[in-house]
């Protein structure tokens, strides 16, 4: 069995076309430290091949947890009490914290990111292009004291992500 | 997969692969498996080399395994492949794996061209086995051992090369939890260190074909 990049699984050659399948193993499924896929059951663990990612997020929301800002709040606090959500292609969902946090890899020939999120198990999601834009887009950008460079990221259950670098070049 | 794709990714450099050493390296972390004693030099080792042995059949490649007789001191009743220890005559251990191949299944070394090694492996019974891969070109003769092997048969390479079917399963033995590598085959059960070597096979194959597939690579 195998996971392709953008997060179709296929098995003996052909894609599973059911969904609540897929859903299925996916509850089983998970990753070891050294980055290897298992399909795991009580008597066996069952190797997978992922391309990429287990998971493809494609749909982004944004929102406030419980302790959110009040509706008169603006700016800052209200920033940092926002929660980003995050939906797979196999819609589970998942919130920015903590424990689920996210990674961007740079190609380090063309630069191009690709952005993680953090699921249980040590599994990962990729974020598709539609849903990392969407994060670009509620960027903000700090600096940080020891650096020339401002760092773009997102705030969700009250921390910062970051999302990238700019430098910036002192001519 | 041709034979030069295997020859090629045996020929790849296998740095960024992780590749098991021994048969301590896909048990429980701590476990007490003499295997690591012998890959770390506690206990001293003995030389073997086995003949990962690919068949050229019409309809793609399969590897000759072998049942061993149920009376053998080492690895007896279990699936390997033919191999055996290093001899004083044995100029190296890619003449060992081929000795041991006439011996034990009667398969004339003119059938067989050696592609390749693969990563030394260490058993919990204290060899550090070299597989050497080979192809074989039909027709050929098998005759085996009697008193050495109970059966010779083939596995499909794509089979083996399945992801899902390569498993990590875990047994109670002499107190202790173990974990091994299988790949249940019909009736036939390949486990411990030839299951481990095939899934190193497996993976020099798949990063080989990676790299070919997506050279800039991520």
């Amino acid at each position: 069995m195998s996971i392709n990049r953008d997060g179709t699984w296929y098995y003996q050659g052909g894609p599973i076309g059911r969904v609540e399948l897929v859903k299925l193993f996916a509850t089983v499924l998970q990753r070891d430290e050294e980055g290897g896929h298992w399909l795991v059951t009580p008597a066996e663990m069952a190797r997978i091949d992922v391309e990429d990612a287990a998971f493809v997020v494609v749909e982004v929301t944004r929102g406030h947890d419980e302790t959110g800002a009040r509706p008169d709040e603006e700016g800052d606090h209200a920033a940092k009490t926002g929660v980003i959500r995050m939906r797979t292609n196999i819609d589970q969902w998942v919130e920015l914290d903590e424990n689920h946090s996210l990674r961007v890899e740079e190609n380090p020939k063309t630069g191009e990111p690709s952005p993680y999120i953090a699921l249980d198990r040590g599994l990962e999601a990729r974020l598709n292009r539609a849903s990392f834009y969407q994060l670009v887009d509620w960027a903000e950008e700090i600096t940080a004291p020891d650096s020339p460079d401002t760092v773009l990221g997102v705030y969700s259950h009250g921390r910062f992500f970051k999302i990238g670098t700019v430098e910036n070049d002192e001519a | 997969m041709t034979p030069d794709n295997i020859m090629a990714a045996l020929n790849a450099p296998r740095e960024g692969l992780k590749l098991r050493v021994g048969d301590h390296a896909v048990d429980f972390p701590g476990s007490k498996s003499r295997a690591r004693a012998f890959a770390e030099g506690a206990l001293k080792s003995r030389a073997a080399a086995v003949l990962v042995p690919l068949v050229h059949r019409d309809d793609g490649l399969s590897v000759i395994l072998t049942r061993r007789t149920a009376h053998l001191k080492a690895h007896a009743g279990q699936i390997s492949f033919p191999g055996g220890r290093k001899e004083d005559v044995d100029a190296d251990l890619d003449e060992t794996a081929l000795r041991e191949t006439e011996e034990e299944i009667g398969l004339n070394r003119r059938h067989i061209r050696l592609l390749g090694r693969l990563n030394d492996y260490y058993t919990v019974t204290g060899f550090q086995v070299t597989p050497v891969v080979g192809i074989i070109t039909p027709p050929f003769d098998i005759v085996a051992d009697p008193f050495e092997v109970d059966e010779v048969f083939e596995v499909p390479l794509s089979f083996i090369l399945e992801p899902g079917n390569q498993k990590l399963q875990t047994v109670d033995f002499e107190g202790a939890r173990r974990r091994y590598f299988a790949i249940p085959y019909q009736h036939y059960y390949i486990w411990g260190a030839t299951a481990g070597m095939l899934v190193n096979f497996s993976d020099v194959l798949r990063a080989h074909q990676q790299n070919v597939t997506r050279p800039t690579g991520k």
